[in-house]
């Protein structure tokens, strides 16, 4: 339960960083946007880490699993490229849409693989949240035409 | 301009598809590494990324004159973003952290725009939404319960 309000909260800072992320990309344009990002993510965290943890580093053994695990914060780059080139081309409401078919549609997958079998609850439960998106953007879309 | 629209929307796919595997991999970093310094390791390579591609573009001068306090908060709102989703990712899974987060984030840019706050276009919830509404956080309920 505790977690599902985590994961509640979490999209309430996407909203925020978005919305603020936007404007820094209007100022800066968008890569410069996306490197001051960056920058003060590590500004914020880094200090936190150290706080925390001191110089402890754990010893890792370099496998493929790490490798993989590190393409996160390449990944994330390339999707707020992405995502932005696409945006003006089609609209918010479809990437919007489509980028949460994706994001679903995969978690529901990996899901499944790590647990042995596919979660019908976390498929309804998309499919309904997908549905209230959907009806969501469509009002938006009569209201500003 | 039909096959400019089909090529967008596959893109839009791609980058959903892509989200999903950046949360499933900083999930794993942060199991691997500890929460902490995952965080900064994440941040880290998404600078050393995003510098690479100012250099190669030479488009490193003045990178952050004339940015307004309040904007760099998005950054700090991003380490709060990754540091939840890493916590949700390796206790109850990819789907339901990024069904939640949506959620999550279409109740908050709904009270954003309601109340106009941070400079944005005033956009009243409306009653006509409620059916939408009702969707989503049934969905959620049913994600929550049943898995």
């Amino acid at each position: 339960m505790i977690y599902s309000l985590l994961a509640l909260l979490s999209g309430g800072t996407v909203a925020l960083s978005i919305l603020l992320n936007a404007r820094l990309g209007a100022v800066k344009g968008l890569y410069k946007g996306v490197f001051v990002n960056y920058l003060m993510g590590l500004v914020v965290s880094l200090p936190i880490m150290l706080i925390i943890n001191g110089l402890n580093f754990p010893q890792v053994e370099v496998n493929w699993i790490l490798m993989f695990a590190l393409t996160g914060g390449i990944i994330g780059f390339v999707c707020v490229v992405l995502s932005s080139h696409i945006t003006p081309k089609i609209g918010i409401l479809y990437v919007t849409i489509l980028l949460f078919i994706g994001q679903l549609g995969t978690g529901v997958v990996i899901d499944g693989i790590r647990e042995g079998s596919l979660s019908i609850g976390k498929i309804i439960g998309g499919v309904l949240i997908v549905a209230g998106l959907v009806y969501l953007l469509r009002m938006e879309k009569v209201k500003s035409k | 301009m039909k096959n400019d629209f089909i090529k967008n929307s596959g893109l839009s796919l791609a980058t959903g598809i892509m989200i999903a595997i950046m949360v499933t991999a900083n999930g794993m970093l942060a199991n691997i590494m500890g929460t902490w310094i995952a965080l900064v390791l994440i941040h880290m390579l998404g600078l050393l990324i995003a510098g690479l591609v100012l250099i190669i573009k030479k488009s490193t001068n003045n990178i952050t004159k004339g940015v307004p306090l309040g904007y760099l908060m998005g950054g700090a709102a991003g380490v709060i973003t990754v540091l939840l989703n890493n916590f949700c990712v390796n206790n109850i899974g990819v789907a339901m952290t990024l069904g939640l987060a949506l959620v999550g984030q279409i109740i908050a840019s709904a009270i954003v725009e309601h109340f106009g706050v941070l400079g944005m276009k005033k956009n009243k919830i409306s009653l006509k939404k409620t059916p939408a509404y009702l969707l989503m956080i049934a969905g959620s309920i049913i994600m929550i319960v049943w898995s």
